[in-house]
């Protein structure tokens, strides 16, 4: 069976690794053959939401962290639609509010996360 | 007390996973902290700059375009990437940024069938922005590009933000 969890000192440096299926953990190559490792700088969201917005119509939030640079922003709905033309949000950075417009014919539920990755 | 860590073989899947504070790793009702049967978009190169600007006024168009070029480490292959834009003008930034595209050429203008739909399109903005796009030109070039219908030329104008991730696009 392959080795799939490495946690411990290797040589210089502690580790804790996942490999993916059928790569082993102890001789993967490349990063991308890991789906987890000590030095993955990942993605978390610093804030994120839920806002109903009817058809045609805008509806604004007021975000609650410090942001001194324009943040990383990730938005869905629940129409699983991409956003663009349908929906989209603004940020006005200097009052933190985020305006969510629904062009489309029916109401929506939209998610918003928030990442701090470019606040710095 | 609540199980929040499990290392090992789950349900079939070999990893580690945690969850969050109060819930149950092997019932959860949130998503994990940590669920590494998922692959997690992992950090290459981060950054911002101020985009170059060129000037056009022709008898047909007057633009302003504003363009940029990063350079990042090679990682052997195509990485995903995110670009947005700030504009310092308005002090606003969409999501996402307008329309999407891959220009033909960097730095000039486009005043082709493009610019021609550009003109008429609406954009959700409250002027004059009509295109912004970001591209891998290869795997160590990430360019950008905004187009403005107007006789401004300011500089400094856009702000460009990138982030490449370790993951592969292709």
């Amino acid at each position: 069976m392959t080795n799939r969890i490495f946690i411990g000192q290797n040589g210089n440096s502690y580790q804790i690794r996942v490999s993916k299926a059928g790569y082993d953990v102890t001789a993967v190559t490349d990063p991308t053959q890991l789906a987890f490792y000590e030095t993955l700088s990942g993605l978390v969201p610093f804030e994120q939401g839920l806002v109903t917005v009817a058809s045609s119509a805008t509806v604004s939030v007021t975000l609650t962290g410090t942001y001194t640079y324009y943040p990383f922003i990730v938005l869905r709905n629940n129409l699983n639609q991409v956003p663009g033309n349908w929906y989209y949000a603004r940020l006005t950075l200097s009052s933190k509010t985020l305006t969510f417009k629904n062009n489309y014919s029916a109401s929506m539920v939209i998610k918003y996360c928030v990442f701090r990755e470019l606040d710095w | 007390m609540t199980n929040r860590i499990h290392i090992g073989s789950l349900n079939g899947e070999v990893g580690i996973f945690i969850s969050q504070p109060g819930d149950d790793v092997y019932a959860p009702t949130k998503s994990r902290l940590l669920d590494t049967r998922f692959e997690t978009l992992d950090l290459h190169v981060k950054g911002s700059v101020n985009m170059q600007n060129t000037y056009y006024n022709t008898s047909t168009l007057t633009a302003t375009i504003y363009y940029s070029e990063i350079t990042f480490p090679d990682l052997g292959y195509t990485p995903i990437f995110h670009a947005s834009f700030y504009n310092r003008l308005s002090g606003l930034s969409d999501l996402p940024v307008g329309s999407c595209f891959y220009p033909t050429t960097w730095g000039q203008n486009d005043r082709r069938s493009n610019m021609a739909n550009a003109l008429s399109a609406s954009d959700g903005q409250s002027s004059i922005l009509r295109y912004t796009g970001a591209w891998l030109a290869n795997n160590t070039t990430l360019r950008a590009k905004v187009v403005i219908l107007d006789t401004s030329n300011d500089t400094n104008r856009f702000q460009f933000c990138y982030m490449i991730f370790k993951n592969r696009a292709a």
